[in-house]
């Protein structure tokens, strides 16, 4: 078998609210294979951002072990994570987080950029900027790369954030509530462009989402509660 | 990458960015100004007191002058490497009278130079208004010189006078426009005599020889001359003194000329016109016979050293003429020997490569082995050498004292624009949380994220700096200008030449000083910049994220 793309090991995550601890993850152990679409559902505060946040390598569990591609993590210094995070990790979130002082084009190479020093920049501009161009008409955005994001409908900014998430090709793509902000026709619009990237090139990713019904386009679903995830 | 697009990207999309640049920019103007004018006093100081004493001074206690100036003026030209010349020279006291004006008198400090070798010892020669500039300047310009200064002179008041009519007639004018008006016709009128004094100079010399040839004929006859004594009387107003007693008066002193509003110079007395000195001699002579010497003498030239103070109550006369008028002269004695002349001090001019007042101190002390050397102990005793510094302490730290107070409280002040930036940065930082999180999603470090403010606080503090020095430099500039404009409008002067002794206001912009200011402007800048663009490194992307 080959070696999972992400594999999680008793992850534990608690907040302290005040006096109290909340418990949010109490073990959580999953795998996902490469290529594959796992959708995990779970309801509004049972901890599916942590979890996702965890993966990805924002956060850090309070126990337990994140593997990605083989990779331990948790022995990993901030530098390395940084680079993990930015060469195989890419985010999609629920407020799109596109930056309003940027264009779409140069939002969509901001991952690219923090690749790149300043120095090797002008030798690998116009190759990412064509990268860059492609995903975008991909998505339908051929007319809109020198937009601003205020400038965009939802739907749109979603797609301009997916193409960003994509931009360095990473290997996983963690997609947090990525419908959550919009109406059910641009929701589904969203989910058809992240099935395309998984059946066309094989996209290994992870959504979370409270909505069962769209959970069912992924290949997988894992359902969160108590802070355990199950089968079903 | 993406440091630089996003600092670029904020600075053009942050109108708050501007603020800060602003009052970088603010700090930067009042610091440069403060500094510089506190700098271009200090230097006209320097320059003033230099110019009036050259680097060091030979002098004794009190007054009771220095003998065989010459011979140690020789000496230490020549045992000194690096002196390049020594001049003798003799302050004294007087009262200054313009004949025919009974009601003008002035108290005047006479200073008794020897041309053209006090151009030697001093940037004399750069303040005349006849000579200016001539590398060797004397008590007797040609007539010619001095006439075609006077004609322009008379000129620029007859323009002035226009001016201010502006076509109307005297009587229609407001009351302070006929005083101005009438004190600019006197002023013609004063200068068109002193050049006519000129122009005749020769026909009423051979006149007042003839007329006093014939006074002397009466006299012997023992006949009585009213008539011919009143036109002799008459006439010496009206003749060019005989040398040594020419004048040159400083510029600016009262009654002597004075400024429109427009900053005009008018000389009322000018080349060719006369004064009366009257000298209380400060020679050999008991406290008990203080009798003045009076000597009338004609007015050849003007000189500005700049320093208000000094030039509103300074005449220079040869040095013979005073050494004359103050009893300094060689006296015979009883027993037939001659007490030697005398003067006030001696100024010495130094190299210019030991211009700098520590190297002026080495030469002061080899000038004091000569001069020990040269008098007998008991003389030398009582001869104190000093450096021009040392000649004007009080004033010029005082004044230093004052430019580091200025420094100090613009320094302060200055802390506002640090604040200014830090605060706006906590605001940017603030705004931007969320991106700082999308940022470190993306895989940007905590130092890379720094980066961005830390660029932002420098450029912020570049361009504030730049404009503020740029705005700065322009006001300093004009200044004068400025605070004329200031006059006229408002009608009230910051800068009094009275309290400052310079007629202007110091407007040197030094470079080594706008580049401090200005380097010290974006290290505040980055410095403000610092704490908040720390707290955007620190920050938790998850924390980040969640922002609202």
């Amino acid at each position: 078998m080959s070696k999972p793309a992400i594999q999680t090991h008793e992850l534990h995550k608690s907040y302290r609210l005040g006096k109290t601890t909340l418990q949010v993850l109490r073990g959580v152990s999953f795998r996902v294979a490469a290529g594959e679409f796992v959708a995990i559902v779970g309801a509004s505060g049972s901890g599916k951002s942590t979890l996702l946040h965890l993966v990805g390598l924002l956060d850090r569990p309070d126990k337990g072990r994140v593997v990605l591609d083989g990779v331990k993590t948790d022995k990993l210094s901030a530098g390395r994570r940084n680079r993990l995070r930015c060469e195989d990790v890419g985010f999609v979130f629920q407020f799109y987080h596109l930056l309003g002082e940027l264009k779409v084009m140069e939002n969509v190479l901001l991952p690219a950029q923090v690749d790149t020093s300043i120095l090797a920049w002008p030798k690998r501009r116009t190759e990412r900027r064509a990268r860059a161009a492609e995903i975008l008409d991909g998505l339908g955005l051929g007319e809109r790369l020198r937009h601003r994001p205020s400038e965009l409908s939802g739907g749109e900014r979603q797609r301009v954030a997916i193409a960003r998430a994509l931009m360095n090709q990473p290997k996983i793509l963690l997609a947090d509530e990525p419908t959550g902000n919009l109406d059910s026709k641009t929701g589904s619009q969203i989910m058809d462009v992240l099935k395309r990237f998984h059946t066309d090139a094989g996209q290994t990713i992870v959504m979370v989402t409270h909505d069962v019904a769209l959970a069912e386009s992924a290949d997988r679903v894992l359902h969160l509660r108590d802070g355990q995830l199950t089968d079903a | 990458m993406y440091k630089l697009l996003l600092c670029l990207r904020y600075l053009r999309r942050q109108r708050l960015a501007y603020l800060a640049a602003a009052g970088v920019a603010l700090c930067v103007f009042m610091m440069l100004v403060a500094v510089s004018v506190m700098n271009g006093f200090l230097h006209k100081v320097e320059k003033a007191a230099k110019g009036l004493h050259g680097d060091i001074i030979i002098e004794p206690n009190g007054l009771r002058g220095l003998k065989f100036y010459d011979k140690l003026a020789e000496r230490v030209v020549a045992e000194v490497d690096a002196v390049q010349h020594a001049s003798p020279f003799i302050l004294s006291y007087g009262i200054l009278r313009v004949p025919g004006q009974d009601h003008y008198r002035q108290t005047v400090q006479i200073a008794g130079i020897r041309l053209p070798d006090r151009a030697k010892v001093s940037n004399f020669e750069q303040g005349l208004f006849v000579q200016r500039d001539w590398p060797e300047p004397t008590f007797s310009p040609p007539h010619k010189d001095m006439q075609k200064r006077a004609a322009e002179h008379r000129e620029l008041v007859t323009a002035i006078i226009e001016r201010e009519k502006a076509g109307r007639n005297f009587a229609d004018l407001p009351a302070d426009k006929q005083t101005l008006v009438d004190r600019l016709e006197t002023a013609r009128s004063f200068l068109l005599k002193g050049w006519a004094n000129l122009e005749n100079a020769d026909t009423n010399a051979k006149l007042l020889a003839e007329l006093e040839a014939q006074l002397a004929a009466a006299d012997a006859e023992g006949r009585d001359s009213p008539y011919l004594e009143a036109r002799i009387q008459e006439l010496e107003m009206r003749t060019v003194e005989p040398w040594p007693n020419h004048v040159i008066l400083g510029l600016g002193m009262e009654g002597m000329g004075f400024r429109t509003d427009q900053g005009e110079t008018v000389r009322v007395l000018g080349p060719g016109n006369k004064v009366t000195l009257y000298v209380f001699p400060l020679g050999r002579h008991t406290l008990t016979d203080m009798s003045p010497n009076i000597q009338r003498f004609t007015i050849v030239d003007d000189c500005s050293t700049d320093v208000y103070s000094f030039d509103s109550q300074t005449v220079y006369v040869p040095f013979d003429a005073l050494q004359r008028l103050n009893n300094m002269g060689p006296v015979p004695r009883a027993d037939g020997t001659v007490a030697p002349a005398l003067c006030s001090m001696v100024h010495v001019k130094v190299d210019e490569a030991f211009a700098d007042w520590r190297a002026v101190r080495a030469v002061r002390d080899e000038v004091r082995r000569v001069v020990a050397d040269f008098y007998e102990p008991a003389q030398a005793k009582n001869i104190n050498v000093l450096t021009w510094r040392e000649k004007q302490d009080k004033l010029v730290s005082s004044i230093e004292s004052q430019r580091m107070l200025v420094m100090i409280m613009f320094g302060i002040l200055s802390l506002v624009s640090v604040l200014l930036v830090f605060v706006i940065f906590y605001m940017v930082v603030a705004q931007k949380t969320r991106d700082i999180g999308v940022l470190k999603s993306l895989g940007a470090s905590g130092n890379g994220v720094a980066a961005i403010f830390l660029a932002f606080g420098a450029v912020i503090g570049l361009v504030g700096a730049i404009v503020g020095a740029i705005g700065g430099c322009l006001f300093i500039h004009n200044i004068n200008a400025v605070h004329d404009a200031l006059y006229n409008w408002l009608g009230f002067r910051v800068w009094s030449r009275e309290s400052f002794f310079f007629d202007r206001i110091p407007n040197e912009i030094d470079v080594s000083v706008v580049s401090l200011v200005v380097g010290g402007a974006i290290v505040a800048a980055v410095v403000g910049a610092l704490a908040p663009a720390i707290r955007a490194a620190r920050m938790e992307p998850v924390e980040a994220l969640r922002y609202e």
